[in-house]
């Protein structure tokens, strides 16, 4: 009997789909209330529609149910102003329509709400906020006209005081409904959001409210005073905060000029509001982009870091299988030795030998072998945390790899040179470790080119593909050359030449690049200095791009 | 050097004296008979391709790596069964160094069973390894006492010819034939053709009819 299993669920189903819709439009006809404080009477248009934007909103989080919702909403909204039941089902549609078109551009652009990179705002402007609110002006300006609702004298006119009312209503909230919430504020930050919040009532209350002698004109140029708070918001404070403080503002601008109070109001409403309209526009779109720029950048800076840090974990691994590789062969030998003399001397001992001496011997032989099964294992645990490699383009890793090390070339007024050529192959390689190679490379050399003077100093890093269809990077700078002491142990570890490593760099370096199939050379570089050089293979196939 | 070759000798190879040391120590002990040697070029320079018995060689070695010297000794002529000894025994490198002929991998530090049963597997090997070349040595050696008329006359027995096809073909009488035939048999050392048959076949190359009728060529 699963029917009767079914139809409980279903209910429940239903009840949440009835919710789905019912509260969108219960959003839409509160918003429309709203919006009907800047109606124009004649026109029957609003000057101002925030229902256009909690819908556009709504259908991007849920969908197009909420649309539907919205679509319900603006039946009921115009209803209720005494609109008769076609002019009002007609307008109703395009009310779903709007939101429902936007969301779905704006999904397709993959639009990500943190609103943290310049490319997510643009998206949201021409692909939500643009489409949705023509179509949705179209169908409400278009519906007023044929009904003979709107007494205006043209359509156009009519058209475009719909579409502006319908651009604001999305441009000011729907980016505070849907943008992600802050992350990592701490408390200083909310601090901070508290005063921004404080100084823009103040300022906004200031110059809407008329709280300055009316003879002093000071109202619209102290409406410029919310830019540097936007600014200051978008800067510290991250794109989510900025949109809410855009919103705050905006709604008290618009309530004081609705209410015939600030720089904006006084004139004819339609006037004054598109004025105050395209100031808001202006303020609205500085503090979206130059939010996301910053969060952008910040965010890219972050993931350098995190990189950084990546590679110097990386780094501090490699060097510690290079220890542990060097360890577990200088010490096998010892306890092979061990073990194979106390093997001897069990068998030169014989059987009539006190079995006392029997057992130490080979108690002794277990335990040598023991510690050798110890040092595998630190070794294999060590060689387990490696990273996978990936196929990349030679010359992208080796400007990746010089990328990290541009501020000690810099501050070491180091004249650097890249000779990358065009056809070299791709390789395929850890990306991290080769980058460590290239960092330890560089700065060597870097730290070598301190004892030339400044003028002499100069950096050369050239890719090229080999006759053997192998890849060769090759690193030369001008400094004094390798000591005659350390020429012969250069690639050994802890060989130093004094600098602040502990001289595992090199040894490190060509460990990384024999796992990957090449190898690592030093050589004299005609008229003083190194030449550092390592070859990879190849990744065969298809070329990737970059 | 005859009497030096008498008794299979595990040659060890490995740049630790201790280790060198203790290899023989062990080994001696066990009643094999043992040379050290503190390098690859040593060894090629100081041991006779020739001499029987195994080669215990390190894969880390100063100048000639082991799978260098595995090389070299290969090119140069020595078929000693190789054992490789390794404190950096990684799984490419013995799949690399066992693909290359090595008999046996082991990571050091060893026990004395594993080793000892490494080298009499070696030593068994070097044996058999032997024992063949003989066995085609020998094959050789008589198939060289032939003349060219009864290197013919053998091969045409051999791919199961009759007499009287063997006189068409060679265009001589069937009772010179049965003459060859009984000298071909005498000189290789066999009682009948089907002995005949197994015992040439034996070598792993053993030439076609086609060769030797080049041989009688240019042999004139």
């Amino acid at each position: 009997m699963p029917l009767p299993d079914v139809a409980p669920v279903s209910a429940r189903a239903l009840l949440r789909g009835a919710a789905a819709v019912l509260m969108p439009a219960l959003a839409y006809w509160l918003a429309a209330r709203v919006g009907m404080v800047f109606l124009i009477e004649r026109a029957g248009v609003s000057l101002l529609w925030p229902a256009a934007g909690v819908a556009l909103a709504l259908a991007c989080r849920f969908g197009p149910l909420a649309a539907a919702g919205a679509a319900l909403g603006a039946l009921g909204a115009h209803l209720e102003s005494g609109h008769d039941l076609p002019a009002s089902v007609a307008v109703a549609i395009g009310m779903g329509l709007a939101p429902w078109l936007g969301a779905e551009l704006i999904a397709r652009a993959r639009v990500r709400f943190a609103l943290d990179r310049p490319s997510d705002v643009l998206g949201f402007l021409l692909a939500g906020a643009l489409p949705s609110s023509v179509a949705s002006s179209l169908f409400g300006a278009g519906v007023l006209w044929l009904a003979g609702i709107a007494r205006w004298p043209g359509f156009p006119s009519l058209w475009w005081l719909c579409w502006i009312a319908d651009l604001m209503g999305i441009l000011l909230l729907a980016p505070a409904l849907l943008v992600s919430r802050p992350r990592g504020l701490g408390r200083r930050g909310w601090l901070e959001a508290g005063v921004i919040a404080v100084l823009t009532l103040l300022a906004a209350v200031v110059v809407y409210g008329e709280w300055l002698p009316p003879d002093a004109m000071l109202g619209r140029p102290l409406s410029y005073l919310i830019f540097p708070l936007v600014i200051w918001a978008a800067m510290r404070l991250g794109p989510a905060l900025t949109v809410w403080l855009l919103l705050f503002h905006a709604a008290i601008a618009a309530g004081f000029t609705a209410m015939d109070s600030g720089p904006f109001a006084h004139g004819a409403l339609s006037q004054e509001l598109l004025a105050l309209h395209a100031h808001l526009a202006m303020v609205s779109l500085t503090g979206l982009l130059l939010a996301a720029s910053i969060a952008g950048r910040r965010q890219a800076e972050e993931r350098a870091r995190a990189y950084l840090d990546e590679l110097a974990h990386a780094g501090r691994v490699s060097a510690m299988g290079e220890m542990a590789a060097g360890l577990a062969h200088e010490l096998n030998q010892p306890l092979c030795a061990i073990a194979t003399y106390a093997q001897a001397a069990r068998r030169l001992a014989g059987d009539d030998t006190d079995p006392t001496l029997v057992r130490a011997l080979e108690r002794l032989d277990d335990n040598a072998r023991r510690a050798g099964g110890i040092i595998r294992q630190m070794r294999n645990f060590v060689r387990g945390g490696e990273p996978e490699s990936e196929r990349v383009a030679t010359n992208t890793l080796v400007r990746e790899g010089l990328a990290l090390t541009a501020a000690a070339v810099r501050q070491g007024g180091v004249a650097l040179r890249l000779h990358l050529d065009p056809d070299v192959p791709d390789v395929r390689v850890a990306t991290v470790q080769i980058h460590q190679v290239l960092v330890n490379l560089v700065r060597n050399a870097v730290e070598a080119l301190a004892a030339v003077p400044e003028a002499r100093r100069r950096l050369e890093v050239i890719t090229a593909r080999r006759a053997d269809a192998r890849v060769e990077v090759t690193v030369t700078d001008t400094g004094p050359g390798i000591p005659a002491r350390l020429r012969d142990a250069l690639f050994e570890p802890f060989v130093s030449g004094g600098g602040e490593g502990m001289g595992l760099g090199l040894s490190v370096s060509r460990s990384i690049i024999r796992h990957h199939g090449g190898e690592l050379r030093f050589e004299d570089r005609p008229g003083g200095g190194c030449r550092f050089s390592f070859d990879l293979p190849a990744a065969g196939g298809r070329e990737s791009d970059g | 050097m005859a009497e030096e070759n008498a008794v299979p000798t595990v040659f060890v190879v490995d740049d630790d004296p201790d280790v060198r040391d203790a290899l023989a120590m062990l080994l001696t002990a066990a009643g094999r008979p043992v040379e050290t040697w503190p390098s690859a070029d040593d060894f090629l320079a100081g041991c006779a391709p020739e001499r029987r018995g195994c080669l215990i060689l390190d894969v880390r070695l100063p100048g000639m790596n082991g799978l260098t010297a595995q090389q070299a000794l290969a090119s140069r002529g020595y078929t000693l069964p190789v054992i490789f000894i390794s404190g950096h025994g990684d799984i490419p490198m013995a799949v690399r160094a066992v693909s290359a002929g090595a008999l046996d991998f082991l990571e050091k530090p060893f026990s004395d069973t594993a080793v000892l049963d490494c080298v009499d597997r070696a030593l068994a090997e070097d044996e058999h390894r032997r024992g063949e070349r003989e066995r085609i040595l020998g094959i050789e050696r008589r198939l060289a006492r032939l003349t060219p008329r009864e290197r013919e006359v053998m091969d045409r027995l051999v791919e199961g010819k009759v007499n009287k096809i063997v006189a068409r073909e060679l265009d001589c009488s069937t009772r010179t034939v049965e003459i060859h035939r009984a000298r071909v048999l005498h000189k290789m050392g066999v009682a009948n053709v089907s002995q005949l048959v197994r015992y040439v076949l034996g070598h792993p190359d053993y030439p076609g009819a086609a060769a030797p009728a080049e041989e009688e060529e240019s042999g004139g």
